[in-house]
């Protein structure tokens, strides 16, 4: 898996031509998954964005260490999967907060910004997904990662396998068995 | 909830704060935060040299994977080309002294098929099966002064016999066709087919008595059969010359009968009775009527030699020469008319 022309071009103009902007733009185009990434990984938005923070500027000491960058996106989940354990490690008490706190603020408070007209579908709708987000944070952390980033980052199983390790005939094979168990682990909580 | 509605419901995630997206405010100011500090620690490095400027911005400009996506196929391709031609050209040259039961010798036929299904120019196929119907003879040559099992050699001069055949045929036609474009080139593959026949004619008689007994009357007709071609040849010649071509003279026409019936194989008391009214025809100035009948001797010759060989040889001689309709016919020139012969001088 190699840069785009567009990150491959955006690196040589942050490290060589030390355009900082650059680097912004790259991390314009990498926040949202990254964070996303972490945020299904850890107990609070809080963390999350302190992880995500760090990731970021983790990346940066790489670039300006002059160590080549393969690819950003798969370097940028590595820190971020690396950061999380280490977020683990240092108080393993975080794990069991981990399935208790969902976005259920956050879902009300888009309850309530609902024109009434919408309101009933829009309550059914954000039920489910509050549900799916309940769920996946109780599954195994590998299950968790391998589907945030093929159905909410939208990646392909062949750069899932690089990030993780695997071979893609493997990755795929787990992002089958990730979304089995989602799908069990949702109706356990149903029952 | 199917998987395919889970999987939807998973990416719906993807369009609400609740699914994970940052919030506004971490993210700008985030942003502003890597950048200042990224603007910091620039200021404090130092510049690169010139050429790490240049080296990245190539790498940069034309990443790995455009060298994967191009370079690397183009390179392979054009490796692979080379091999494929490379080998071919070997195979071919390697083959180019076999002889038939060599393991190149189709190798061999099938190159010179190609060369001529890729000329384009009914001329140029015609000299390329002259040169062809050349190598063939010089076969027959090689295999004639070679030494070896006689039945072994014997079937190799059938079998080359029989390329004679086919060649000599489509020579045959592609003068035919020539005729009717009525252009300088006709003269000029006429004039060739005329000036190689002669030498074929001669290099196939000179072998006859060193090729295997059960394979000399085959060459014998081979022979005889070229000799056919030449005289179409000067067929062709007498009438463009009649047509009106000036490239032709009356004097280069005479030159060629006069040639014909000195070197024309006349055996048989018809044959030679036939030749000797050539001659006197010639006398009087009548090319036309001389050279008919120089096409009569040529037939005559031929179904002689035809006669004394083998079934298998006599099938390979008759199976490939154009239909009477597709003869060489000469045109009025002199005094003589045409004999309507002259139209079925090919065997059959």
């Amino acid at each position: 898996m190699a840069n785009s022309f567009r990150d491959t071009f955006l690196l040589f103009q942050a490290r060589i031509k030390k355009d900082p902007e650059a680097f912004g733009k790259l991390y314009d185009a990498y926040v949202n998954r990254i964070y996303r990434f972490i945020y299904f990984k850890v107990p609070s938005r809080e963390e999350a964005e302190d992880i995500g923070t760090e990731t970021f500027i983790r990346l940066w000491k790489y670039i300006q260490d002059g160590k080549p960058v393969a690819h950003v996106g798969a370097l940028l989940y590595q820190i971020a999967r690396n950061l999380v354990t280490d977020f683990y490690r240092l108080k393993p008490e975080r794990l069991t907060a981990l399935g208790e706190e969902t976005a259920i603020g956050a879902a009300d408070e888009e309850r309530r910004s609902a024109e009434p007209s919408a309101r009933d579908a829009r309550l059914d709708a954000l039920g489910e997904l509050t549900a799916i987000e309940r769920a996946l944070r109780h599954l195994k952390d590998e299950y968790r990662e391998v589907i945030i980033m093929r159905y909410l980052d939208e990646l392909s199983p062949k750069e899932i396998s690089t990030i993780i390790g695997k071979s893609p005939g493997a990755t795929r094979v787990l992002i089958h068995r990730a979304l089995e168990s989602l799908r069990s682990v949702m109706g356990e909580r149903r029952t | 909830m199917t998987t395919k509605e889970l999987i939807n419901n998973l990416h719906a995630l993807q369009g609400i704060q609740s699914g994970g997206d940052p919030a506004a405010s971490w993210r700008a100011a985030t942003r502003d935060e890597l950048v200042q500090n990224a603007v910091r620690d620039l200021r404090a490095a130092p510049a690169f040299p010139a050429h790490v400027v240049v080296a990245s911005w190539i790498r940069a400009t034309f990443p790995r994977n455009l060298n994967a996506l191009v370079f690397k196929p183009v390179l392979v391709g054009v490796a692979a080309l080379g091999v494929l031609l490379g080998g071919w050209v070997t195979t071919v040259s390697a083959s180019y002294n076999s002889l038939p039961g060599d393991a190149f010798y189709g190798v061999k036929l099938a190159a010179e098929r190609a060369q001529v299904s890729l000329v384009a120019r009914e001329g140029d196929r015609a000299k390329l099966r002259v040169e062809f119907l050349g190598r063939r003879v010089d076969e027959v040559a090689k295999i004639a002064d070679s030494p070896g099992d006689t039945d072994a050699r014997a079937e190799q001069v059938s079998a080359v016999v029989r390329r004679i055949t086919e060649q000599a045929a489509s020579v045959q036609k592609n003068l035919e066709t020539l005729k009717t474009s009525k252009s300088d080139e006709t003269v000029e593959v006429a004039r060739l087919v005329d000036r190689k026949a002669g030498e074929f004619q001669h290099s196939l008689t000179s072998s006859v008595p060193n090729v295997p007994a059960a394979a000399q009357a085959e060459v014998k007709a081979a022979s005889s059969l070229v000799a056919d071609t030449s005289v179409k040849a000067v067929a062709v010649l007498m009438d463009s010359h009649a047509q009106g071509n000036v490239a032709v003279s009356t004097d280069s026409i005479k030159e060629k009968i006069e040639e014909h019936i000195a070197t024309a194989s006349a055996e048989t008391p018809a044959a030679k009775q036939t030749l000797t009214a050539a001659k006197e025809l010639l006398a009087k100035n009548d090319l036309s009527g001389a050279l008919s009948k120089i096409a009569e001797v040529s037939k005559l010759s031929l179904e002689q030699a035809q006669a004394a060989t083998s079934s298998p040889a006599s099938s390979t001689l008759t199976a490939p020469l154009p239909t009477s309709g597709e003869g060489v016919t000469l045109p009025l020139f002199g005094k003589t008319p045409l004999p309507s012969e002259m139209n079925s001088s090919t065997p059959r």
